[in-house]
């Protein structure tokens, strides 16, 4: 499938340096994301600006590339800006999300909004199951519902980021030749 | 293009590695990155000194250093206990007056500082007009007049005669009784927390009876949260002070009370009147690094009344800080817990003193 | 947005919304339990969703353990001072009833996170 998408992949090359650059971009957002106060008075719930870039990503590029620096984002971000605790549910959430968001990128009658609050609401639901492998207690439980509304929340917003932006990339990426 | 998918998967497996490899590593070299609640600490509880005491301590050294401090609490209890007479202190009074042990002669000190520096508040020559209220049995009543003059006359810490260096006390006073009950608790914590420290234990709670000493930080590295008992909700709580290495006493009437003919008695005896301290004052907590100080003066402040206490404090402010309450419900904090103590209610009227 | 994307939003809502109401009417499982000592001995542990009435009878006296509604608190204690029956109710881990005549004491165990690690009083 992934020589059928919309953007050729090109040459490896070109595809190497994509995913770098979109590793590069997924960082800086999780960087500009620390400084972002961004809360529903619950902890725990954050924007996800870095899924604007899976969300971009499998617009032009392979699901398994997207995987990947989505992977390796994590896997750096959680080592330079959270703890190897929020590594688990951060890497939970971010699978759980982006196979929820490819499934939805094949299938016809959904747009990228739409893609982004399941991406949102998945991600949610991935550390929800993660905190409870780890704390071995279904205390969060209530916490449940008000994480689903949350990831559609931020889902939205990062959602129509995408959309916004995704006019400005496609004219980026036919310059990046 | 399918060497590319090779190459992807096997960087990608790296990856997963990597994640779990540096998870296992940094688990075990720090366990602050879990969670307080994933490592048990090693917990003993007892009775003793009239109240329910739990020790506890995390890590490796815990398990020693709560059984010796178990055994060394049963032993301050036996040397203290003003119920048993073959105690060290039941002896000094039965005797007026004698050698002191190591123990008794760092109480006796400390309560002697204290009864200076509180300007008589704080007194162990109390006893008496505890009993005659029934604060030391149990068997509450509210003494008559008669009574109660004739038990104030045997309080005056200043005739006890004590010789620190020589370690003896004499009581010059026929019928003198003491109790270190006042500052046995802190004494004990503190005692505690030492010996927490000889053993290696760095992160561990004591609470005898209420009385709070915390020793280093919690196992996840963050500070210890200490409620504050609310003194007229027994559900709630008047605020969290974060803290690490200090004593957290909290002296209130809701402690110990009784009523009689619709009047509510409780047992933090003003030395000057006999009768139970009316200061405006319904809570006061001390928090210091000295575990016996702090539980002198939760009750020696309560007794003082907000200005006094307030007085005091702003000549002692390097040894502790506190959080009064008063009986309308306004918190006074001092300056050293403004950034470590929050309200329970956001809408507290709360003051701060520097 | 297209027509489905609605679609997530109703499912995702609906499941929250019927998440929420069962959470509300179950009275949120406290999960933890009352464990009961006396004189350093565990006697018994009891859930604290299920509502009931323990009595103890040791040799040092008489106590009713009561929970109702995720709480417990003392009743019916024939001890002198009566301290146990006002300390209100526990519910958070760590929270304790003590009964000092009786060497008597509840704990909450494996209950709802406080917010606190202990109560200074």
């Amino acid at each position: 499938m992934a020589t059928t998408r919309t953007s050729p992949t090109g040459t490896p090359g070109r595809r190497v340096a994509l995913d770098g650059i979109l590793v590069a971009l997924a960082m800086i957002f999780s960087y500009i994301e620390t400084f972002i106060p961004f809360n529903f008075g619950v902890p725990g719930i954050k924007l996800g600006l870095a899924n604007l870039v899976v969300l971009l990503g499998l617009t032009f590029l392979p699901a398994v590339d997207v995987l990947l620096v989505s992977a390796v984002r994590i896997v750096l971000s959680s080592l330079l800006f959270g703890n190897v605790m929020s590594l688990w549910y951060s890497l939970a959430g971010g699978l759980l999300s982006f196979l929820c968001m490819w499934l939805l990128t094949r299938r016809e009658g959904y747009s990228i909004i739409g893609i982004s609050m399941a991406g949102g609401v998945m991600h949610n639901v991935g550390q929800i199951i993660t905190a409870a492998i780890i704390v071995k207690t279904i205390q969060l439980t209530w916490y449940l519902p008000v994480l689903l509304v949350a990831g559609l929340v931020t889902g939205l917003i990062i959602g129509s980021l995408a959309k916004l932006l995704m006019p400005r990339v496609q004219k980026a990426l036919e310059s990046f030749h | 293009m399918n060497s590319w998918k090779k190459y992807i998967a096997l960087l990608l497996a790296m990856v997963m590695v990597c994640a779990m490899a540096l998870t296992g590593c940094a688990g075990k070299k720090s366990s602050s990155e879990n969670t307080a609640s994933d490592e048990e600490p090693y917990s003993k509880d007892i009775f003793a000194m009239d109240t329910y005491m739990t020790v506890s301590a995390y890590g490796d050294a815990g398990e020693k250093a709560v059984d010796a401090a178990v055994k060394e609490i049963n032993r301050l209890d036996a040397l203290l206990s003003t119920g048993k007479a073959s105690s060290e202190v039941s002896e000094l009074t039965a005797n007026d007056g004698g050698k002191l042990s190591a123990d008794t002669n760092a109480l006796m000190d400390a309560a002697l500082d204290l009864y200076e520096s509180t300007d008589h508040v704080f007194d162990i020559t109390i006893y008496p007009v505890m009993k005659l209220w029934g604060f030391t049995d149990q068997n509450y009543k509210v003494p008559s007049d008669g009574d109660l003059k004739a038990a104030l006359k045997l309080v005056d810490a200043s005739t006890l005669d004590y010789n620190k260096s020589k370690k003896t006390v004499a009581f010059t006073v026929d019928g003198t009784q003491i109790d270190f009950g006042g500052i046995a608790k802190g004494y004990t914590s503190a005692t505690v927390a030492q010996l927490y420290k000889d053993y290696g234990v760095t992160s561990g709670l004591v609470n005898l009876g209420g009385n709070v000493q915390t020793v280093g930080f919690k196992p996840d590295g963050t500070e210890w949260r200490i409620g504050i008992q609310h003194p007229e909700d027994e559900n709630d709580m008047l605020g969290v002070v974060q803290t690490h290495d200090q004593a957290v006493i909290t002296s209130g009437g809701y402690e110990r009370n009784f009523e009689e003919d619709g009047v509510v008695y409780h047992h933090i005896i003003d030395p000057s009147t006999g009768y139970p301290a009316d200061s405006g004052l319904i809570s006061v907590t001390i928090v210091s690094e000295d575990g016996t100080l702090a539980d002198g003066l939760s009750t020696s402040l309560f007794i003082m009344g907000k200005d006094k206490a307030i007085e005091y404090w702003k000549a002692h402010s390097k040894d502790f800080d506190f959080v009064l309450c008063e009986d309308d419900g306004t918190l006074v904090v001092s300056k050293g817990l403004k950034d470590k103590f929050t309200p329970q209610d956001e809408n507290a009227k709360v003051e701060y003193v520097s | 947005m297209k027509k489905k994307d609605f679609i997530i939003i109703a499912v995702v809502l609906l499941v929250a919304g019927i998440l929420a109401l069962v959470f509300h009417f179950a009275g949120g499982d406290p999960g933890g339990s009352v464990r009961v000592k006396v004189d350093g001995k565990v006697t018994g542990t009891y859930a604290l969703i299920e509502e009931q009435r323990v009595p103890f009878d040791t040799k040092y006296g008489h106590n009713t353990l009561v929970i109702e509604g995720g709480k417990a608190h003392i009743e019916d204690a024939d001890c002198p001072d009566h301290y146990c029956e006002q300390q209100g109710e526990i519910s958070k881990t760590g929270e304790t009833l003590v009964c000092l005549p009786h060497k008597l004491v509840a704990e909450v165990v494996a209950g709802e996170a406080s917010d606190v690690d202990i109560i200074a009083k």
